[in-house]
């Protein structure tokens, strides 16, 4: 119990941080800003806090030291999300939001199977290890995260190399700032090239917020109440996938009938 | 009424109007407001848009100039016409009349289902337009004074009335001034009123044949159809068609689709609620445009084959790839594959960073945490 609780606080605290950065990053991002740059920074911070992960040995001295990384990496995660999801109006024409969104959430869902399916196959099934990784000090399962943070590092090189940011945007943080605290009217044309902006945040908060929460504490329940996770597990593979579709499936409604009031209308007219 | 207490307009104890309860009751016996609380209710729909009105813009529009004049008598017209352009109270005397207009013609109930989607300039706006343009004052004078039985009158006004909020409500967001709106609509409007007359409806018909002046019945019985006329219009401006041409097109979509059965369905829908009547009007706004869309495309001659043209057009092979990504619709193909690979490049972010939440937070090293390193006790 003791491990679950930390873990639980661990991701309450970094949700709480995030609350309170996003909205201010969020309006900055939007405003323009330098959001490759930004977004670099944050992949890179998320990718070398995970492959501090590296360096926790199976040793309750070292849970502290887990923690921070993973809080702060957390963090580092969202807050790239956030300079990620700003830069999908300069990719998607108005009316094809919802679809190359929806391309990303799919393409999100594939890649973390995969990462996960290359973990296991190469890293933590094999015994013993081709690498000679040494599982009574349970590196088998600690190299995913050096994994990850590769994986982080290679496949954001595409985003990072292939967009620029938009001419025009404000080549200093602090014109993005003004923006950011909601004093400067620049940011409104932008936003509202997004078919009604306060919405896409909203839906996203919701649905993400909550599965992300089903996410993270269903599975550290069920390898703990049961055997640890089976590589096939019906579970894993059930949630992962369903979320994957169930997206899907609200961004294409989101184009197909339209974002606005409708939707709701739709949900609560009789 | 909910609206009109809220504008601080209308209390319902004093002017002796049911509350919500009894609202509520009598709409599950099927009845409405009766007539004398009908009439009570009227002059607060009236000052509501009367304040809505006098804010704003419209009373200064120059269209509205004859209404002004038409107030003064006669003597005073021919010999101050100058100063009564400038009168002092011109933009309240305005205001009134054109709420008066409004609100006499479409009643409270048309005014509170037009107050769901617009404010109440722009009510008094399209009301006044949908009545200039189809001639509605004119007419139900006529329908009015006509030697016909009361039943058959009230039943030509009350056509009259919901051509009137049709219209007006597909007049609603029209920009602009009054006079070029009204001279870019009375032509067509023209045009589809000698179409329908030409043909008239067996209830038309009927109601000509019991006293009621030919066009005035047409007018009155138009119904739904007639409604359409701004959007008909809009589309064979949009298409460089005749409105003829444009009025054919709809109705074809309209039948061949089975829309027409649609739109009466919603409109024959019990619609509680607060949101059920803008629910309604977006569902009604949904079918004007989807009709809209297939009457363009039945004029453009595009309706044989869409699948074929509209792959050709974007360049992608399969169904899938062309669902998914075509864009944007127009454009060089080198255009096109550069925002395409640009898409893919952002999307491949995703795949790249979800492999955290994946891993670290929830499947392997959450579960090395609490199994590993602070295990259970």
């Amino acid at each position: 119990v003791t491990g679950q609780s930390q873990w639980g606080w661990t991701q309450s605290a970094a949700g709480f941080a995030i609350a309170l950065l996003s909205p201010v990053l969020g309006a900055i991002a939007d405003a323009g800003g330098r959001r490759r740059l930004m977004l670099a920074l944050a992949t890179a911070l998320t990718a070398a806090l995970t492959a501090l992960i590296w360096f926790a040995r199976p040793d309750p001295a070292f849970a502290l030291y887990l923690l921070v990384c993973v809080g702060l990496a957390t963090v580092a995660f969202e807050v790239a999300t956030v300079f990620y999801n700003s830069m999908l109006p300069q990719v998607a024409p108005p009316d094809r939001v919802g679809r190359i969104s929806g391309l990303g959430w799919g393409l999100g869902y594939a890649g973390g199977l995969a990462c996960l399916g290359v973990a296991l196959v190469a890293l933590v099934q094999p015994d013993p290890s081709p690498l000679g990784l040494d599982r009574g000090q349970a590196e088998h399962v600690r190299a995913t995260a050096l994994l990850v943070a590769a994986w982080l590092a290679v496949f954001s090189l595409p985003a990072l190399l292939a967009l620029p940011d938009p001419p025009g945007a404000a080549t200093r943080l602090g014109g993005g700032r003004a923006a950011g605290t909601g004093r400067d009217r620049r940011a409104g044309p932008r936003a509202a090239a997004l078919p009604a902006p306060r919405a896409v945040p909203a839906r996203a908060a919701v649905l993400h917020r909550r599965q992300n929460t089903l996410f993270a504490f269903g599975a550290i329940y069920a390898p703990a109440s049961s055997a640890w996770a089976s590589p096939r597990s019906s579970f894993r593979h059930r949630m992962t996938s369903r979320g994957g579709w169930a997206r899907r499936a609200s961004r294409w409604c989101e184009d197909r009938i339209g974002l606005r009031a409708r939707t709701v209308l739709i949900a609560l007219a009789p | 009424m909910a609206r009109l207490e809220a504008a601080g307009l209308l209390d319902r104890a004093v002017a002796g109007l049911p509350d919500e309860a009894a609202l509520r009751a009598r709409a599950a016996a099927g009845e409405g407001l009766t007539r004398p609380e009908l009439a009570a209710l009227l002059p607060f729909a009236k000052l509501w848009l009367l304040d809505a009105i006098g804010e704003g813009a419209l009373p200064d529009d120059p269209a509205l100039h004859p209404l002004l004049m038409a107030y003064f008598p006669q003597a005073l017209r021919t010999g101050f016409a100058p100063q009564i352009g400038r009168h002092r109270l011109r933009r309240e005397l305005v205001a009134t009349i054109l709420a008066n207009l409004a609100a006499n013609r479409l009643g409270p109930a048309a005014i509170g289902r037009l107050a769901a989607e617009a404010g109440g300039e722009a009510i008094a706006r399209a009301a006044w337009l949908a009545a200039e343009a189809f001639g509605i004052e004119d007419a139900a004078c006529r329908a009015d004074a006509a030697p016909a039985a009361p039943a058959m009158r009230l039943r030509a006004l009350l056509g009259l009335r919901r051509v009137q909020e049709g219209v007006a409500r597909a007049l609603l967001a029209t920009p602009g001034p009054l006079q070029a709106a009204l001279d870019t609509l009375r032509p067509g409007v023209a045009a589809l009123a000698e179409g329908q007359a030409a043909r008239p409806s067996p209830e038309a018909s009927s109601l000509a044949a019991d006293g009621i002046p030919h066009d005035v019945a047409v007018l009155a019985m138009g119904g739904s159809r007639l409604a359409a006329a701004p959007a008909i219009l809009r589309l064979a401006a949009e298409a460089g068609v005749l409105p003829a041409q444009a009025a054919a097109a709809w109705d074809a979509a309209g039948t061949g689709f089975g829309l027409d059965a649609l739109r009466a369905a919603v409109e024959a829908a019990r619609v509680p609620g607060p949101l059920g009547a803008r629910a309604r009007a977006e569902a009604l706004a949904d079918l004007a445009a989807v009709q809209a869309r297939l009457a363009r495309a039945r004029l453009s001659g595009a309706t044989r084959r869409p699948r074929r043209a509209r792959r050709r057009r974007c360049g992608c092979r399969g169904r899938r790839r062309r669902r998914a990504t075509c864009f944007p619709p127009g454009g060089s193909p080198g255009a096109r594959r550069a925002a395409l690979n640009k898409a893919f490049a952002w999307a491949a972010y995703d795949w790249a960073n979800s492999a955290f939440p994946t891993v670290v937070s929830t499947f392997v090293i959450a579960a090395y945490f609490a199994q590993g390193v602070a295990p259970d006790r």
